[in-house]
């Protein structure tokens, strides 16, 4: 009995852990319905064609920092929806859903997709990526196209010094 | 709605949790005989690897529920604390540690349990404990360059190997079930 139950969670653990090796990222992933900052900042990068971005928060939020080449929901017009093969929209997480709703009753599109994190993971993946000072030299080859990406839309990468962060404190927490 | 439920400010949440949290283990170790700092000696002894089972069980259950539970998005990760790396004084401390666990038989956690269930030792290795917790901190100032140096931030095993996180976590999993097959494979020589 009592080797049966070892097995059973030693079978538990080794499913559990070899799952996490496939997932790779303990973050969400985007949904089907949703796109990554990285893979729509890539799209615009190479004037996907097709592509339209939609902003459809209030016009304030959209006055401050609205992707690049994105249109207001004010400034959306028929056209531009019949001619869109792509339309990606982000808002906050309180209009996120019915804004993609009305889009879509709206819309011809094939696709209509959300932002995957809005666009505070705009801002942190594409204009503010994060590259630790004590990355090895592969870390910071793979980093480089993130930090040419940040430069084209106007961002800049950033490098992290662990060794100049806040100075230590003299407690501690955690276990 | 996603863990951490509570507001780092919440002092008394915050205790709250902690002491239920503290109560937990205190419980955990102590069905698992962690108290008694024969059963903690014997893995030096290659006798008895209970510390090792428990202590790398709980590991896997936290990593692979933390991974999960922020896979699922239920746990923002971004939220969860992760102490700052400083390689050599943490070596150094690391060591110390390990002397003061052979030579005690107990480490702080099994030293509450042992304290909280009448084992006299139990209560002087406490004793002990706050007694270079006192000492540390009023000859800090003296060591303040040496405990400040290398630091690495928060610094997590993906980011050290540049691999991803859910192959860490696979390898932890495999190197945890290797560890267990060696140990008893250990105490069946040593018996």
């Amino acid at each position: 009995m009592k080797s049966t139950v070892h097995a059973t969670f030693a079978l538990l653990a080794v499913a559990a852990g070899m799952l996490t090796a496939v997932a790779r990222n303990p973050d969400p992933p985007p949904a089907a319905d949703e796109t990554s900052a990285g893979e729509l900042a890539q799209w615009i990068h190479d004037r996907k064609p097709g592509l339209l971005v939609v902003d459809a928060r209030p016009a304030q939020a959209g006055e401050r920092d609205r992707l690049p080449g994105a249109r207001t929901l004010s400034e959306v017009d028929p056209g531009m929806l019949d001619a869109a093969d792509t339309l990606v929209v982000y808002a906050d997480s309180r209009v996120d859903g019915p804004a993609v709703d009305a889009l879509r009753a709206r819309s011809g599109a094939r696709r209509i997709l959300r932002l995957h994190g809005g666009v505070a993971a705009w801002n942190e993946d594409v204009l503010f990526p994060v590259l630790r000072a004590d990355a090895s030299p592969r870390q910071q080859r793979e980093f480089a196209p993130r930090a040419l990406l940040s430069r084209y839309f106007g961002g800049s990468p950033r490098l992290l010094d662990p060794g100049a962060s806040a100075p230590r404190g003299r407690s501690r927490r955690g276990c | 709605m996603s863990a951490p439920l509570l507001a780092e400010d919440s002092l008394v949440a915050s205790l709250l949790a902690a002491l239920v949290l503290g109560a937990a283990f205190g419980f955990t170790l102590e069905r698992a005989g962690l108290g008694s700092a024969r059963k903690l000696i014997g893995q030096f002894y290659g006798r008895d690897f209970a510390v090792l089972k428990v202590m790398f069980s709980a590991l896997l259950v936290a990593m692979l529920g933390v991974f999960w539970l922020g896979r699922f998005g239920l746990l923002d990760l971004r939220a969860v604390y992760v102490p700052p790396t400083f390689v050599r004084p943490q070596l150094v401390g690391g060591a110390l540690f390990g002397a003061g666990l052979v030579v005690a038989g107990l480490c702080p956690g099994t030293a509450c349990v042992a304290a909280a269930t009448g084992r006299v030792d139990g209560l002087f290795v406490l004793l002990g404990l706050f007694g270079g917790m006192i000492g540390a901190g009023l000859l800090l100032d003296r060591f303040a360059m040496f405990y400040e140096s290398s630091a690495h931030g928060a610094w997590t095993l993906p980011e050290l190997l540049g691999l991803p996180y859910g192959g860490v976590a696979a390898a932890v999993v495999v190197l945890a079930l290797a560890a267990f097959a060696g140990a008893e494979w250990i105490e069946r020589r040593v018996r």
